[in-house]
């Protein structure tokens, strides 16, 4: 777990992830506003039954890169959000939680900002993969972001 | 002469079973040296083809950074080869 400040933590974890310790680690008496976004496995992709997904991350490079994503929400939407962040890895069932994010603020409208920021920002900059493995007993890496050389 | 070790991660896994490739590389070698070496090194693999495709469109990596090609390759760092990522 990386906890580098207060309002910032980060978990990258084997199997699913359970919301209420998303929700446990956001909120303060000062915050009236807490949003949640969780990605759920799910069980059809791209015309095929996914019956189960297989999580790999690089674990050093994931936790640093999304500490500077966290760092650039505060930034951006204030210094007093409350962020956090799990992911998982390893085999993950139809309807398991992949990954949760939290985050609350004062108001409703930095936290909603913050959230939709952070996951879209995952998806194209932490280096994590997915294989779907499908009812056919088969398995793809899914096709993602590349980085720039 | 110094041997490097490139951890292989998500798709790029199929390089090798251990997830680890060591690479013998010169003294001042750079990021694009290192890719140079690593395409050599598939020439022999028997998913050679496949392996290129995802190593042209991959990136090298330390645990702090992506690395870019003409940046040198520092002693008893750790790499890491990044397929494209598909997170979340």
């Amino acid at each position: 777990m990386v906890k580098r400040s207060p309002e910032i933590t980060i978990v990258l974890k084997e199997g699913p992830i359970y919301p209420q310790a998303v929700l446990n680690a956001i909120g303060a008496k000062e915050h009236g506003g807490e949003v949640c976004f969780f990605g759920v496995v799910r069980n059809h992709n791209e015309g095929q039954t996914v019956t189960q997904i297989s999580y790999d991350i690089f674990i050093p490079l994931a936790e640093n890169t999304l500490h500077a994503i966290c760092c650039e929400a505060q930034n951006t939407w204030g210094h007093d959000l409350k962020i956090c962040i799990h992911h998982a890895y390893g085999d993950l069932k139809v309807g398991n939680i992949s990954v949760g994010i939290g985050v609350s603020s004062v108001h409703r409208e930095e936290s909603f900002k913050a959230c939709r920021f952070i996951i879209e920002e995952i998806k194209h900059r932490v280096p994590i993969w997915k294989k779907e493995i499908y009812s056919n007993g088969t398995g793809n890496w899914v096709k993602g972001h590349v980085f720039c050389k | 002469m110094k041997t490097i070790t490139l951890r292989c991660l998500g798709p790029a896994k199929q390089f090798s079973p251990s997830g680890d490739i060591k690479l013998e590389v010169d003294e001042k070698a750079t990021v694009g040296y290192m890719r140079a070496c690593l395409m050599a090194w598939l020439l022999d693999h028997p998913l050679k083809t496949e392996m290129q495709e995802i190593l042209n469109i991959s990136v090298f990596a330390t645990q702090h950074k992506i690395l870019l090609e003409e940046e040198s390759i520092q002693e008893n760092t750790e790499f890491a080869l990044i397929p494209p990522i598909s997170g979340g």
